[in-house]
């Protein structure tokens, strides 16, 4: 039994009587000396989304670093099906990096493949694979092109296909839209959504964008600042599956109101 | 596009030095005994290539002394220096003795390791390795101490080994530095061998020069020097083919 069925007030019966794929339980994260997360609580099910949301620079990415088994908890727990996270787990989690990380001496398509590389799948499967992945994506013409030759879009969606193209469950999305406008981040975000359906896969999204998080997820953590706490953690209102227009219906503005309001008492404080 | 260029600029370097060979030794502005004309040089040459195992065999010593010395050294400072340059406690123990190795004169060695290894092909693949060693060895540890962490940190998460992350990341992220530091290398270790061989021995191109310099026969001294420069030509030449095909190996 996971201590961290306790939270968010408002989930429904239903959801908690399924194991969580991710609990993080009172966990606190350091760099060296500096607390950079305090005391975070918060559970991941199988096949939900859920988005991390605060202002930039107050902790989201240590907290996806630690779920991802590469920042060890000063302390609390942090547990991945059913077992505490040491390390990276390629065979259960991937990531998408903020910085997409990208090797720039490999095509697109070889950047994809290297994620089957690494697992052992053959290099006649690998090649097979990591087009189908790409073309996913939307880029299935320009799996020969080099990181340099593609917008910063088309490299998001690059890193997207890698994280996708393997058989991890859990996929960890680090501002994977962030250089994109608005329009384009909710249109490949709706994209997206119908992707992780098809693969069944169970997602932690950090973002700093209130409309993003609210289209997106099934639950929003709200992050304070500095050391990151969670101010609050919002079930989304929405019906499945979304469409632009949920954009349009008032639960949807009254939570990016709410949302607004959580966010904006911290730059008061 | 570009590939008409080079062979041009060298065509006009080596027509540039002929003209001044040829203006310096027929306004007789230079003994014949110091610069052999241009004509009996090219007697001697001829002469020489009457009988090419004269001209083969010490380019084949040379050669055979060079690539075993650039080739071991070369893959020695490789693996040292990733290994150095992938860890900082390595790095700022063993750095700055490469950097303060490689600015020795080594040559100083030289005897003892003639005398350690005799006069003949030994000592001097020994010193040529050793001046090939520090160029190759700095380059490779510090291009490995810069490859961008979160490419590392990326294949870890993937799940890569350590000997994949060596081989899928740091490899590829330093060629460029690495082919830098080789070429340095391989012009040391032919330089450093040809002076050993002019220094002592018994074979190479190096013993040539020395050779028919006493026994002053200048035209075959400088036959022995076009031929040398030829050497060296053709060495750079199939370096940069063989490292851009490396290149091209690794991006795709
Ligand atoms: N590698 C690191 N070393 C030291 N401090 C760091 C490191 N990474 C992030 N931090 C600090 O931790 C805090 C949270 O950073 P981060 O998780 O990247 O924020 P966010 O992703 O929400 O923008 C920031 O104050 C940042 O300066
Ligand atoms: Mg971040």
């Amino acid at each position: 039994m996971s201590a961290a069925a306790a939270p968010a007030a408002g989930s429904p019966p239903l959801r908690d009587a399924v194991e969580p794929v991710i609990s993080v339980t009172d966990v606190s994260l350091s760099y060296g000396p500096v607390l950079a997360a305090h005391d975070l609580t918060f559970d991941v099910r199988p096949g939900e989304f859920v988005s991390l949301i605060g202002p930039s620079g107050c902790g989201k990415s240590t907290a996806l670093r630690a779920i991802g088994g590469l920042l060890a908890p000063q302390s609390g727990a942090v547990i991945v099906n059913g077992s505490p996270v040491t390390g990276p787990r390629p065979s259960e989690i991937s990531f998408v990096f903020q910085d997409l990380a990208l090797y720039p001496w490999r095509s697109a398509r070889r950047n994809v493949e290297i994620a089957l590389q690494f697992a052992g799948v053959s290099s006649r499967e690998r090649r097979t694979r990591a087009m189908d992945a790409l073309a996913a994506v939307g880029l299935g013409d320009v799996g020969d092109r080099f990181p340099s030759q593609l917008s910063g879009g088309m490299q998001q969606r690059v890193a997207i296909a890698r994280a996708l193209v393997s058989d991890a469950k859990i996929l960890l999305l680090d501002e994977p839209f962030a250089a994109l406008d608005e329009q384009t981040r909710l249109k490949l975000g709706g994209q997206l959504l119908t992707l992780l359906e098809e693969h069944g896969k169970t997602v932690v999204f950090v973002t700093h964008s209130l409309s993003e998080a609210a289209y997106l997820s099934d639950r929003i953590v709200v992050m304070g600042p500095r050391p990151a706490t969670i101010k609050d953690t919002i079930t989304v209102p929405l019906a499945r599956p979304r469409h632009p227009s949920s954009m349009r219906e008032a639960e949807f503005h009254s939570l990016t109101d709410q949302l607004t309001g959580l966010l904006y008492d911290d730059a008061n404080e | 596009m570009i590939s008409w260029r080079r062979p041009a600029t060298y065509t006009a370097v080596v027509a540039v030095i002929l003209v001044v060979w040829v203006l310096l030794t027929a306004t007789g502005a230079v003994k014949p005994i110091l610069l052999a004309s241009l004509p009996s040089v090219w007697t001697s040459l001829t002469f020489l290539a009457s009988d090419p195992q004269s001209v083969l065999l010490p380019l084949g010593v040379t050669l055979g002394e060079t690539g075993i010395a650039f080739g071991g050294a070369s893959i020695l400072a490789i693996v040292i220096g990733v290994v150095i340059g992938s860890s900082t406690l390595l790095r700022r123990a063993y750095e700055p003795l490469l950097t303060t190795a490689n600015a020795l004169p080594l040559v100083i060695l030289y005897p003892v390791l003639a005398a350690a290894l005799g006069v003949g092909s030994n000592s001097k693949i020994a010193l040529g390795a050793l001046y090939a060693f520090f160029p190759v060895a700095i380059a490779t540890a510090k291009a490995a101490s810069l490859v961008d962490r979160r490419l590392i940190v990326a294949a870890e998460v993937m799940g890569a080994t350590r000997s994949q992350v060596t081989r899928s990341v740091v490899l590829p992220a330093i060629v460029q530095p690495v082919i830098a530091g080789l070429r340095v290398s391989l012009a040391l270790s032919l330089v450093t061998i040809i002076a050993a061989e002019f220094i002592s021995g018994a074979g190479g191109v190096g013993y040539q020069l020395a050779a028919s310099s006493q026994s002053l026969d200048t035209p075959t001294l400088f036959a022995w020097v076009v031929i040398a420069c030829a050497l060296t030509v053709v060495v750079n030449v199939v370096f940069t083919i063989a490292t851009n095909a490396l290149t091209k190996g690794i991006k795709r």
